[in-house]
């Protein structure tokens, strides 16, 4: 065997081992940790709702499918639930250059209530009213506030409990990772 | 005196497993050591398991709130004639920490079950005096699950309605811990010295 030959061998051998060190490296990525809070659900389809906000318009989940969408039940009465609002409308406007889609469902209080109570916060949101409380009551939230996912398919994928700083990093990352995800992968 | 306590601990968690409804125990409980904090109407329990926080609420605060939510005045009236007790259970275990009412009980020192007004009761009593339904929905939010499996570090809470006494009792509450509800480990607390903040239906002249 030539010292050609030799050598090519040996730059063939470290080009392979390179290539298989990447590939290693590439699955031993650490997968990102879930931010506090977040709880992986057993996917299953998300309830329609449609509810009017404090225009009076529209809107239903369905018409979201093929996005990820982010509902959010609070209500004004709720401590966490006024100290995350901030924080979500700071989250908003990071997000809004992305395809993720944003409903927040206020439960069981009326428009003035909810109407006084951004007022009194400073708070330039815009929710939804459920005025009856049946919508909440049929998505069984674990309590208030809470956040659930829904995938571009219309299943419920996360839920993620108690206030939480949503306009910081490890949240902001989370919501990225998702809707740079497809619906069949879980980030 | 240690042997005293263990055995004590033992005979009250055997004697209260025995009344529990329909709940297979493979191992008796562990009576839960706990720090326990008091300051007026508040008690903070902390120990390995969990932190629980009771709040006894006055008549004069539950009314605040749920007129500040436009609540009519007949739900007002019947609302304060119950014993409302804020509770905030924090889970500190790496396990989840299964809680469930039905292993709640409240006990006078005289032996009397102090009765705890349940969900179903309210709905039923709600409905019977025609209450919309908005109103009947916060209520229930403001009530604390019947039941639920606390993750790790999570934090749940709500009210839990009693029938009103001006004795003090004591809560003898069973949790689980662990991943598993079926295989679960039982643990018991007993916590002494709670009242209720004086309600309508008790309140006596010159009591706080």
């Amino acid at each position: 065997m030539s010292p050609t030959h030799v050598l090519a061998r040996i730059l063939l051998s470290l080009q392979l081992l390179a290539v298989l060190t990447t590939a290693h490296a590439k699955e031993a990525a650490p997968v990102p940790a879930l931010p506090k809070g977040v709880l992986v659900l057993t996917p299953s389809p998300a309830p329609d709702f449609n509810l009017k906000n404090l225009d009076g318009k529209s809107f239903s989940l369905k018409a979201n499918r093929g996005h990820w969408v982010f509902v959010h039940f609070w209500a004004s009465w709720c401590g966490p639930c006024r100290k995350e609002l901030p924080a979500i409308q700071k989250m908003i406007k990071a997000m809004r250059n992305t395809s993720l889609k944003i409903m927040l469902v206020n439960t069981a209080e009326t428009e003035d209530t909810v109407f006084n109570f951004f007022g009194k916060l400073e708070l330039e949101l815009d929710t939804l009213l459920d005025q009856d409380g049946q919508v909440t009551e049929q998505w069984k939230p674990r309590g208030l506030p809470v956040t659930v996912m829904v995938d571009p398919k219309g299943y419920k994928r996360y839920m993620i409990i108690g206030g939480r700083p949503w306009d910081s990093k490890p949240y902001l990352d989370f919501l990225h990772r998702l809707i740079d995800t497809k619906a069949k992968q879980t980030p | 005196m240690k042997t005293l306590l263990v055995s004590t601990a033992f005979i009250l968690s055997a004697a209260y497993v025995d009344r529990l409804p329909a709940v297979k125990q493979k191992a008796a409980p562990v009576m839960i050591k706990s720090q326990i904090t008091r300051d007026g109407t508040r008690i903070l329990v902390d120990n390995r398991y969990f932190k629980l926080r009771l709040i006894a609420r006055t008549p004069e605060q539950i009314a605040a709130f749920y007129y500040a939510r436009g609540f009519p005045q007949a739900m007002i009236e019947r609302i304060t004639k119950t014993c409302f007790i804020t509770t905030g259970i924090t889970n500190k275990t790496k396990d989840i920490l299964w809680m469930d009412l039905a292993h709640w009980k409240f006990t006078t020192a005289d032996n009397r079950q102090v009765r705890r007004f349940s969900r179903r009761y309210w709905f039923a009593l709600w409905k019977k005096m025609k209450v919309p339904l908005r109103f009947q929905s916060t209520f229930r939010w403001t009530l604390i699950p019947r039941s639920l499996d606390y993750r790790p570090q999570e934090r749940e809470g709500g009210n839990i309605t009693l029938e009103p006494t001006t004795q003090s009792f004591t809560l003898t509450a069973l949790f689980h811990v662990g991943q598993d509800q079926r295989t679960a480990r039982p643990v018991l607390l007993h916590l002494p010295g709670i009242r209720c903040a004086g309600t309508t239906a008790t309140k006596q002249k010159g009591s706080k």
